[in-house]
């Protein structure tokens, strides 16, 4: 990527590579489906409905801490830009997976969590070509993580949460990727630029 | 547009500075941007961003606007239209040169 390239990827893509910003949520997603997992099934009421809005209160926090280190630590701007996929394959896929979708829950009345449609609207980094290539090739491979868990997990009749954890942790691992990116991109002060 | 003894197109000299057309090009990117974002991107110190910042405003490229905010100065620099004119004639000028330049090897 030329110098030109890299400044105007990293102003258009600046929210985007924000990937600490999300980690809370995925985290707290993880917790709970791990909290759940354990969980005997006795109701632990007070104390469940306390650790929940605990862990709210500090999403809410991390998120707002996170965005005032992005702020403070590289900058702010008012974007122009809304990033999204010009291909067709994707345009295809996403409304393939929506249409599976609409028919499984308001045909089939299939009551659960349907990781296609989800991983389709986070894998569009991946048919964006102005992507970098290590950014497309991350995400492809997050995204074949997710549907071959989920595949293998409907065959062999497998616990439904594990695939809500395994998308957690993807989907976190891929924002401390974009927020490596994002550093990557940034250059140090370089005092030997013409004054 | 204006050419020069041999016959190549004139460049801006304000905007082929790199400095300067680093700044220019972020700028042409985004509606606006603060000083910190600007430095962090292109990797100029803060005194030479200034400099290069205020040799764009007096060209009419840039318009910069400084704000109080809890006891400090934020200052965000936008792209002026006459900037963005000028930097689109850039890049032409630039094409111009390079098929040119194409046409003379061959």
């Amino acid at each position: 990527m030329d110098d030109q390239s890299r400044l105007t990827y990293l102003t258009r893509y600046y929210y985007e590579l924000q990937g600490i910003r999300t980690a809370p949520f995925w985290l707290c997603g993880l917790v709970f489906q791990v909290n759940t997992y354990f969980d005997s099934g006795y109701s632990k009421g007070y104390f469940r409905d306390i650790f929940l809005l605990m862990a709210i209160g500090l999403m809410g926090l991390f998120m707002w801490l996170a965005g005032r280190y992005y702020r403070h630590r590289f900058g702010w701007l008012n974007p122009t830009w809304i990033s999204l996929p010009d291909s067709r394959v994707y345009w295809s896929l996403y409304w393939f997976v929506g249409i599976w979708a609409f028919y499984c829950i308001f045909i089939s009345h299939f009551r659960g969590f349907f990781p296609y449609v989800f991983t389709i609207v986070w894998i569009s980094p991946l048919f964006n070509a102005e992507n970098p290539p290590v950014r497309r090739i991350y995400f492809g491979l997050a995204g074949a993580v997710v549907i071959f868990s989920a595949l293998f997990l409907q065959i062999a009749h497998g616990d439904g949460r594990i695939i809500i954890v395994i998308q957690c942790v993807v989907l976190l691992a891929l924002g401390v990727a974009d927020h490596l990116l994002l550093m990557s991109l940034c250059t140090p002060p370089n005092e030997n630029a013409d004054a | 547009m204006p050419e020069n003894q041999s016959g190549f197109p004139e460049v801006d000299r304000v905007i082929h500075e790199p400095a300067r057309l680093a700044i220019l090009t972020v700028l042409s990117a985004c509606s606006s941007a603060d000083f910190t974002f600007l430095q962090t991107a292109t990797g100029l110190s803060k005194g030479n961003l200034s400099v290069q910042l205020t040799r764009l405003e007096e060209a009419g490229l840039v318009s910069i606007d400084k704000v109080l905010e809890r006891k400090k100065t934020r200052t965000t620099v936008k792209l002026s239209s006459t900037g963005r004119i000028q930097l689109n004639d850039y890049w032409q000028t630039m094409k111009r040169i390079q098929e040119h330049g194409i046409g003379r090897s061959e």
